[in-house]
């Protein structure tokens, strides 16, 4: 009798460790196999502006050339809208807070509080932007751009990044080739005509040189710098503001002559360069030539 | 042939509570001695607990350490122990012992309605420090006893309480007989069926611990500990205020304790609380049979499967909280006549979308328990469980969120992915767990009770990362109409998104994967190496533990026991990084950021891995940081009791060996010769005593006294500067020294019984490690705070008035002060080496330890009404809570400030409140809460029961209860100097109580 009970309960005990085995196998392929969470990957977007450009940047900056805080419709129900690829922005760091875009008859820029621009506002990127409603001017008086006037200020400051957003749309996708305007630094006129060519145009320089370049580095004690650039002959020159933050900061200027692209902006009633990234000079050779009279 | 006897277990594992149980439904008797000396005996104790109240409270607690700003010093030394000496001890009259004779009292335990045996019951005498439990047969024999008037109390989880009184004569031996237990509803046992316990939190806090409403009590433990559990849970309570690594927690036998930073995991039990139902809980420093214990008391779990009752238990469960349903299911043979037991239990729980926004719960839990019963004298047990859980989690947040969102759970962590919501911070965890034990019982009174425990415990957290952009997590102080504070229209701008654009203030995942995609394209177009800009990095923290350990408890004679043990545990602990998404990318690239900006022409310094520079880490791939920590524990400790009529005194001693180094599997370029191999080994070498006794005045009346003194070994987690980067260690890194005094009296006076409590505790010594990131020197800072002192003290209260015999009220509350009582050294340390280390001092004094009520209470009333219908209503209170500090804001960083202000007196104006509103800790909004509890049983016949339960919390639907907060640790500084205009920058986070919640169940039992 106790024995078929030992037997009986060892059946039992069997039975419990077959169904344990069983439930834990099932659970455990519950687990490792269910699908929570689980996501869609998000496509690819290639944005299509439904926004169709109306003006030229160059018409807008020409029609607005004094300080507007607050750029009205162009027509009834019709907005201000421009086109353009992006140029300049915060790639390196070099440019901080601004993006450069272009269009076939000039270039302008956009002042936005907000970092890492890059990542959506590629170079070659075109953009499409509503600019009823936000301001232009000038930055501290000098470079005209898209940005926001807050009441009683003579100077244009940047736009948040939100409300930026709601003024433009993406079309296409980014790294499109862009028109660089192949310039001497004598072509570079300050008359009104000149500014609204010229001003945050994407511009290659051929055949020039930095002073120090070679022995200096792009910025020094860690902090903003000015650099020159130079003509081949040393008779015309042009600062270059470099920022401390930028990707290039402790780099060695190029020895010798060659090309430079680079963002145009105005400071001082001055042309001044904005390298936009490290590949903004090239085909450099021999040695930097001396400047004897600045 | 095995020969069955139902005496095998008469001490099984003796499983002592050697607390001193205060729910003491004992006789209003007052026998042995003459009422009138009791009552004088009474007056001398209260007014000595009186006098210790008004020393505890005596001193004059300020808001904070002013004078330290201002480097004036003002401080109180206490002398606890003669103060405690001359008004406590002073007073106790000793009384004659009566002869002791070995006298023993036995019985066996059944259901009042199926007559089936109840095993597991914990049987325990009222002011004696001998318990134990029923065996499987129902059976217990208690040896041993002292002649005089005995009060026994009988529990077990889901039965009503049972009391015996009776005269016990010295050799004598009594026998109870069968001994009825009826079925109980009580929302604050941890039923196996109607209670939610081991649950995670519904937060995870800062630090990344996945901290758990951690349940201590058992089925017959303290008042104030059962119900404080429970209804103070949910404003995240801390049993005196400590934190839970100074509360020990075993199973069967085994510490398992993080040893990496002393807490145990409530979660790894994967909320089986049929499973883990029995359990032995020892509070503050009174003595138990399983271990030395800690200033936190000790618990111990046991899951011998000999120790759960026959049958089938299943329930399924609805609830509004982590998750949704809870399925239940637990089998156990009960000893069979063979001598083996089984208990089997498994566990689901889940919820698509928890009570807040974009969290998620997936559980699954299994258990499996054996033992072998061989004979009297040996027996085996096998324990195997785990249960793998997947949940989102929900964060902490800013004051104007909650406010924004109108929604006091608003969480930042998720956003939708393709219109579904996707949270980024997911924790899996996942610890299987194997003991085994021999207990041994060579002689009738001497257990020897010997285990082997193996544990892996990994546990990953997911988290946003990313890479030269700016910060996307939708509450980023930039995001927030408060920054642009300046400028209304913006703010009147952010403002209504905030309101109405849910893809403003949640996480826009698909914004994420298009940055990541064109990165792929410039890459295909240009020619450039971009790897992913936003990434979901998994932080893993694995653990391996190999715990051997030995306990004996033995009777050295009819008055006196001694227990002792010895244990050995092995860890190794790893640490590591691992892609999770790369989001639409095609690989992250290993190097430190902040370095890559502070250093800029180092490209060594920058790199991770120096031996696998500029990796471009894959889905999987591990990346940024890379090391183990290896451990290990042994520890002795003995502990002698005596009991005599009148008195029980215990002492105990412990000594522990605590090593450990780090290994590390990076060359870290910022330690290129402190990160890669071996570190250094850190011993220490610490001891422990603790001695305590109790004064019985009678049956009824009881005065304890306790005292533990500790010196204990900093735990790893809190040992390293910087683990992730190198092998260095805080300076000075010491132990500290804690000490803890308490006093308690217990009484019953007919109806009423009660306990009261006044506990002080010292911490001395402690370091504090936080990390942030600094906005002056933008990079990533560690902050360490040595040589704090801390003190905890306060009362505590438990009565209970049996009205009628269906009718209890309960009332338990805390009145507590935990303060910071020095002056500590800060070091602030720049992971990167960008800046040397600077040393600072802190001006902590008179601060309140943050993340825990100081004051709380409950008052609840049960109704056992006819038909088997259970009533319970209970209201808590909580207040006194504060943040957590930030030690920055209390150094004179703070006093850095750019002046301002027409005339000097307005510039010191401006200077004083600056410095005030930045060293101000906040108080957390406290409240009420109120809860409802309906149950009722149903016999469907003589075996089978089904109980319904619904338990409605925080019916006022209290909103605005904050159960935590922390301050951030940057300063809001403007060109290196304290901003004025913009204080409140950098604004505390809080978390918030759920509002109305409920939980469901249906049990059925047979």
């Amino acid at each position: 009798m106790k024995m078929t009970n030992n037997n009986s309960y060892k059946n039992n005990i069997y039975k419990i460790f077959k169904y344990s085995l069983g439930i834990i196998s099932v659970y455990i392929a519950m687990f490792f196999t269910s699908c929570e969470p689980c996501y869609d990957t998000p496509p690819m977007i290639v944005p299509v502006a439904s926004w169709q450009a109306n003006t030229t940047i160059y018409d807008l900056k020409e029609m607005f050339y004094t300080n507007t805080p607050d750029i009205p419709e162009k027509s009834a129900g019709v907005n201000y809208i421009i086109k353009g690829k992006v140029i300049g922005n915060d790639v390196s760091g070099n440019i901080y807070k601004n993006l450069m875009i272009q269009d076939e008859t000039a270039a302008i820029t956009i002042g936005i509080n907000g970092t890492g621009l890059f990542n959506t506002y590629h170079l070659g990127q075109e953009l499409v932007i509503n600019c009823t409603g936000l301001s232009i001017g000038r930055s501290s008086g000098n470079v005209q751009q898209l940005g926001t006037i807050a009441s009683g200020s003579s100077s244009i400051g940047w736009l948040e990044l939100p409300i930026f957003q709601e003024h433009v749309q993406l079309n296409g996708l980014p790294f499109q080739p862009v028109d660089t305007l192949h310039v001497a630094i004598s072509d570079l006129g300050t008359t009104k005509e000149d500014l609204l060519k010229y001003q945050s145009q994407l511009v290659q320089f051929t055949d020039v040189f930095f002073k120090g370049g070679g022995v200096e580095g792009f910025t020094a004690n860690n902090n903003r710098t000015t650099r020159y650039l130079y003509n081949s002959d040393a008779s015309k020159s042009l600062p270059v503001l470099n920022s401390q933050y930028s990707d290039f900061a402790t780099k060695i200027m190029p020895d010798g002559i060659g090309n430079v692209v680079s963002i145009l902006s105005y400071y001082n009633n001055n042309y001044q360069l904005l390298l936009i990234q490290d590949n903004n000079w090239f085909d450099f050779t021999g040695t930097t030539p001396e400047v004897i009279n600045e | 042939m095995i020969i069955y006897t139902p005496r095998f277990c008469v001490k099984d594992i003796k499983i002592l509570v050697r607390n001193k149980i205060m729910r003491n439904d004992i006789s209003s008797q007052t026998k042995g001695l003459g009422s009138l000396k009791v009552n004088d005996k009474l007056f001398m104790v209260m007014k000595s607990f009186i006098l210790l109240m008004l020393f505890l409270f005596s001193s004059n607690i300020k808001a904070d350490d002013n004078s330290g700003i201002k480097l004036k010093k003002t401080s109180v030394h206490y002398n606890h122990n003669a103060l405690l000496s001359t008004s406590i001890v002073e007073n106790v009259v000793p009384v004659d012992n009566p002869i002791n004779q070995n006298s023993s009292v036995s019985g066996t335990v059944v259901d009042s309605y199926t007559g089936e045996p109840i095993p597991g019951a914990l049987i325990n005498i009222e002011g004696n420090v001998q318990s134990t439990t029923t065996d499987p047969k129902g059976y217990f024999i208690l040896n041993n006893l002292i002649e005089g008037n005995i009060n026994i109390e009988i529990s077990s989880t889901g039965y009503s309480l049972v009391q015996k009184s009776f005269m016990l004569k010295g050799g004598t031996n009594v026998k109870l007989g069968t001994i009825k237990m009826t079925r109980d509803f009580d929302p604050y046992a941890d039923d196996e069926d109607g209670m939610i316990t081991f649950d995670e939190d519904l937060f995870d806090d800062e630090s990344g611990s996945n901290q758990t409403i951690g349940n201590l009590s058992g089925a017959s433990s303290d008042l104030y500990t059962r119900i404080s559990g429970f209804a103070f849970g949910v404003a995240r309570f801390r049993y005196r205020g400590y934190d839970s690594r100074y509360t020990d927690v075993y199973i069967n036998g085994l510490s398992f304790n993080d040893p990496s930073r002393g807490r145990f995991n409530f979660s790894a039990l994967g909320g089986m609380n049929n499973a883990f139902r029995n359990k032995n809980v020892v509070n503050g420093a009174d003595p138990s049979g399983f271990s030395f214990g800690d200033v936190g008391g000790a618990t111990n779990i046991v899951t011998m499967a000999s120790k759960f009752a026959p049958g089938l238990r299943a329930s399924v469960g609805y609830t509004n909280r982590n998750y949704n349903w809870r399925g239940m299911v637990t089998y156990s043979t009960g000893l069979l006549p063979n001598g083996w037991a089984m208990t089997a239990s498994a566990i689901a729980r889940y919820a698509h979308e928890g009570a807040i926004d974009g969290t998620f719960y997936n559980s699954y839990g299994l258990f499996l328990s054996a033992d072998k019963v061989l004979n009297d004298i040996n027996t085996f047990s096998f324990t195997v469980f785990g249960s793998p859980t997947q949940r989102g989690q929900a964060a902490a947040s800013y004051e104007e969120c909650y406010r924004l969102t109108g929604n006091n759970l608003y969480n930042p962590n998720w956003g939708y992915q393709q219109g579904k919501k996707r949270n980024a911070r997911v924790v899996e965890s996942f610890d299987p767990t194997f003991t085994f034990n021999w207990v041994w019982t060579p002689l009738k009174n001497t257990t020897v009770n010997t285990g082997l425990g193996f544990r892996y415990s990994s546990y990953a957290s997911t988290a946003l990362n990313w890479y030269d952009t700016s910060d996307p997590r939708p509450d980023y102080y930039r995001r927030l109409p408060s920054y642009f504070s300046s400028n209304p229209s913006l703010q009147e701008y952010y403002t209504d998104q905030w309101e109405n654009n849910v893809d403003f203030r949640q996480i826009n995942w698909d914004d994420l994967y298009q940055v990541n995609y064109l990165g792929r394209y410039e890459n295909q177009m240009t020619g450039t190496d971009k790897g992913s800009t936003y990434i979901v990095e998994k932080r893993h923290s694995n653990q391996t533990n190999l715990t051997f350990g030995s306990t004996i408890d033995t009777d050295i004679n009819h008055f006196m026991g001694l227990q002792g043990g010895i244990s050995f545990r092995w860890t190794k602990a790893d640490y590591y990084k691992t892609i999770d998404d790369l989001l639409g990318g095609e690989f992250w690239l290993d190097i430190d950021q902040f370095s890559e900006s502070d250093f800029p022409d180092n490209s060594d310094i920058l790199q991770n891995n120096m031996n696998n520079p500029n990796f471009k880490a894959r889905k999987d791939d591990k990346f940024g940081y890379n090391y183990s920590i290896y451990n290990i524990i042994t520890n002795l400790w003995i502990q002698n009791t005596i009991n005599l009529p009148q008195w029980e005194v215990y002492y105990g001693l412990s000594l522990r060996n605590y090593t450990f180094w780090r290994d590390g599997h990076m060359r870290n370029g910022r330690a290129p010769n402190n990160s890669y191999g071996k570190g250094d080994i850190n011993q220490f070498i610490n001891g422990a005593f603790k001695a305590g006794a109790t004064y019985k005045f009678d049956g009824n009346n009881y005065f304890t006294l306790n005292f533990i003194g500790e010196n204990k070994a900093p735990y790893f987690n809190n040992a390293y500067i910087s683990a992730k980067i190198k092998d260095t260690t805080v300076p000075n890194l010491k132990s500290e020294n804690i000490y803890s005094i308490d006093a308690s009296y217990r009484f019953a006076f007919n109806k009423l019984k009660g306990k009261v409590s006044a506990f002080y505790t010292g911490f001395n010594d402690q370091t504090e490690i936080s990390s942030f990131y600094h906005d002056a020197f933008q990079t990533y800072v560690n902050y360490i705070l040595t040589g704090v002192k801390k003190t905890f003290k306060g009362l505590e209260l438990g009565l209970s008035y049996q009205i009628t015999p269906e009718i209890k009220i309960t009332a338990v509350g805390t009145w507590a002060k935990y303060l910071y009582k020095n002056r500590p050294t800060g070091i602030t340390n720049y992971e990167n080496g960008s800046l040397p280390d600077t040393s600072q001092v802190v001006y902590l004094k008179n601060y309140h330890v943050g993340g825990t009520p100081q004051l709380a209470g409950n008052i609840g009333i049960n109704w056992k009404a006819p038909k088997l219908w259970f009533f319970e209503i209970n209201l808590s209170l909580f207040e006194d809570a504060y943040v957590d500090l930030a030690p920055i804001k209390r150094t004179q960083a703070i006093t850095d400030i750019t002046l301002t202000g027409n005339s000097e007196s307005e510039v010191m104006e401006n200077y004083n409140n600056a410095v005030n509103q930045l060293k101000h800790q906040d108080k957390l909004n406290g409240g009420l809460m109120l809860n409802v509890s309906i149950g009722k049983l149903i016999y469907l016949d003589r075996k089978n029961s089904l109980s319904i339960n619904v338990t409605l919390n925080n019916i006022t639907n209290n909103k605005n209860l904050q159960t935590g907060g922390y301050e951030q640790g940057r300063l809001p500084l403007s060109n290196g100097k304290i901003d004025t205009s913009n204080l409140n920058k950098y604004p505390n986070k809080y978390y918030y109580a759920q509002g109305f919640n409920v939980f469901a169940n249906v049990g059925y039992r047979f």
